[in-house]
């Protein structure tokens, strides 16, 4: 048990960049996906999951194919 | 002339588009361009801006000659495609910028000249992105950035197709407008948009020009027509009363069509209903759609 | 401002609001860390898999393990990203036709092309240079990279590779004018290096050996010399991609 937190605490150095980067990508999607509700294919509720769960190519497929970049209403 | 167009003929495979043009448009004239979808309209234009290569002719825009690819002639033209498409990141002043460093409009210049067109399109004040404008934003859009460099020669493609009766009334007067320092060539596949400014029509009908020439010798050449009605008697029996009248009269949409070409012809008309003891309702020249015109000058 | 540097800026607005800047910035970084992590947690890894009481004899990690996980995750997980991308900078504004009125006021065709170029190799640049240093920060920090032979030679290698790749996928987008134009032109040309380098002696010249053999010159065992012919024929060919995509857009009809 010890031993698991000692390992834990050794590759924080690694763990708490990795955390931030991928969490904060995928709250700014998130924030994104709900701020936007344009989408090229797919609904809210789908790019949501996608970008949450997916690590990093979820944001990616939303920003590349995902994220409609027109405004007709 | 501002346009010289020799014997451009225009092939995609074995479709023959444009057979044999030959068009000449004085400086300083607005022209209509006219023709039915598909005439051509837009192929002559993209020929006229280096865009498609032409299959056999020339074409020459204010004295420099129109090569495809990168030409030369378009720093005399200013273009505005039947479907203006901006970068929606940008605002109308960030696209207009853009634009004047293009086409290397001085800086001290181009922020006043920016401001004036803003203000002749009704853009002014408007900072939002172009992703948000609705299409006669962007076609006004459009006509401020075909201006910027002060062009000699102003091409439109169907400025007003797609637009509500307001909308295409603001463009028509911003093309009247920008008569003063331009030729104006546009594309219309509306008559009546054509005759509200231009003075100069050219007609293009399956691939061919039938008509180039000032509007009013349109008009003589195809009106004479006008649209009477009548009180007391239906179209019907008017119609059978005038039955044995030598002139061509037919019925359209509940009114008396006459064809009276030139004063003699109208006048003995009017004595005719008179001694025939014909009341007259309403009379007014009619307005044929395109279609009809075309045929007439066919004809 | 000239007509090139104007474009070229808004190129750059351009990328920045379509999310690519923070895209490449965030997914190069991870990659960065990415590399010392697996370097480092693999061993642990392993005893954690293998049966209770099994003796296992795994070395301990060095910087030459750190740099191979560069070898492997930048090429195959980051240039591929960078690809996807950066594989519709030509056929979108086809596709939208938002050429037509700028090349009406004069735009040079070349210009289109160039500026395009140079920032998707910018932001190969950039993103190259993040995961690079963001893995050499942490392999010096952890462990001895003095072991390493020819470092900044060997990973120059990968970016050339990578800015090949980016050359040959505006070559397709222009000349097929389609999103997966020059996806696939890359993928292909890809397929046919690995098939070319099956043959004997086509290692004097092939670009793929910078992706392959490379990490023979971290370990010292290739020679310099082996190179000469790979990274001469990579540059070669990107001077001669980027020129055909000059010429087929100067001649392509909007």
């Amino acid at each position: 048990m010890n031993n698991d937190i000692d390992m834990l605490i050794e590759y924080l150095p690694f763990l708490v960049p990795l955390i931030v980067l991928q969490v904060g990508l995928a709250i700014f999607s998130a924030i994104h996906v709900i701020r936007h509700p344009h989408y090229r294919f797919g609904n809210q509720i789908m790019w949501l999951l996608i970008v949450v769960f997916i690590q990093f190519l979820g944001p990616l497929a939303y920003f590349t194919i995902g994220r409609g970049d027109r405004h007709d209403h | 002339m501002i346009i010289e167009v020799k014997n451009v003929t225009k092939r995609f495979g074995a479709n023959e588009v444009l057979k044999g043009i030959d068009l000449a448009i004085p400086e300083r004239t607005i022209c209509g361009f006219v023709g039915a979808n598909g005439a051509g309209k837009t192929t002559l234009m993209h020929c006229m801006l280096g865009l498609i290569p032409v299959t056999t002719g020339t074409i020459t825009i204010a004295g420099t000659p129109v090569t495809f690819g990168q030409t030369a002639s378009n720093e005399h033209v200013g273009y505005l495609p039947d479907v203006p498409e901006f970068y929606p990141f940008y605002s109308a002043r960030d696209y207009l910028d853009l634009c004047a460093v293009i086409t290397k409009l001085p800086k001290s210049e181009s922020s006043t000249r920016i401001a004036e067109l803003l203000d002749l399109v009704g853009l002014s004040g408007n900072k939002r992105v172009i992703s948000t404008y609705s299409r006669g934003m962007k076609q006004r859009l459009g006509i401020a950035q075909a201006l910027l460099n002060r062009p000699k020669l102003l091409i439109c493609d169907e400025p007003t197709s797609a637009l509500d009766p307001a909308g295409r009334a603001q463009i028509l007067s911003i093309l009247q407008e920008a008569k003063k320092e331009t030729a104006v060539f546009f594309s219309t596949h509306i008559l009546s948009d054509a005759e509200q400014i231009c003075d100069r029509i050219a007609m293009l009908h399956e691939g061919r020009l039938i008509f180039n020439d000032d509007l009013h010798r349109l008009d003589e050449q195809t009106s004479g027509e006008f649209a009477f009605t009548f009180a007391h008697h239906t179209i019907e029996e008017t119609r059978a009363r005038l039955a044995d009248y030598p002139a061509e009269l037919r019925i359209d949409h509940g009114a008396l069509i006459a064809r009276l070409p030139g004063d003699e012809a109208r006048l003995s008309f009017a004595k005719e209903l008179a001694n025939r003891g014909l009341v007259i309702e309403t009379m007014q020249p009619h307005k044929k759609p395109l279609e009809d015109v075309v045929m007439e000058v066919l004809r | 401002m000239n007509p090139w540097i104007g474009f070229l800026k808004k190129e750059w607005t351009e990328s920045v609001k379509s999310y690519k800047l923070l895209l490449v910035a965030v997914i190069f970084s991870i990659l960065g860390v990415l590399n010392p992590f697996t370097a480092k947690i693999t061993p642990a890894l392993m005893e954690n898999f293998m049966p209770e009481g099994t003796v296992v004899n795994i070395p301990e990690p060095t910087a030459l393990d750190s740099w191979l996980q560069f070898y492997s995750n930048v090429p195959q997980m980051g240039l591929v990203v960078f690809i996807l991308l950066f594989s519709t900078l030509m056929s979108k504004e086809l596709d939208r036709g938002t050429l037509v009125i700028l090349l009406t006021k004069g735009l040079r065709r070349s210009t289109v092309v160039t500026t395009k170029w140079v920032i998707g190799a910018a932001y190969w640049t950039l993103a190259f240079l993040l995961a690079f240093s963001i893995t050499y920060a942490y392999t010096a920090w952890y462990w001895d990279q003095s072991i390493l032979h020819h470092l900044a030679f060997a990973v120059s290698c990968v970016y050339l590779f990578g800015l090949l790749m980016f050359t040959l996928t505006l070559w397709g987008n222009t000349v097929f004018a389609t999103g997966y134009g020059g996806l696939l032109a890359a993928v292909l040309a890809v397929i046919a290096l690995f098939i070319a380098a099956l043959f004997p002696g086509t290692d004097a010249w092939n670009p793929i050996g910078l992706l392959t053999s490379s990490p023979g010159l971290l370990t010292g065992d290739a020679p310099l010399s082996d190179f000469t012919g790979p990274l001469l024929v990579s540059i070669g060919a990107i001077a001669v991609l980027l020129g055909a995509t000059v010429f087929h857009f100067n001649k392509k009809v909007l």
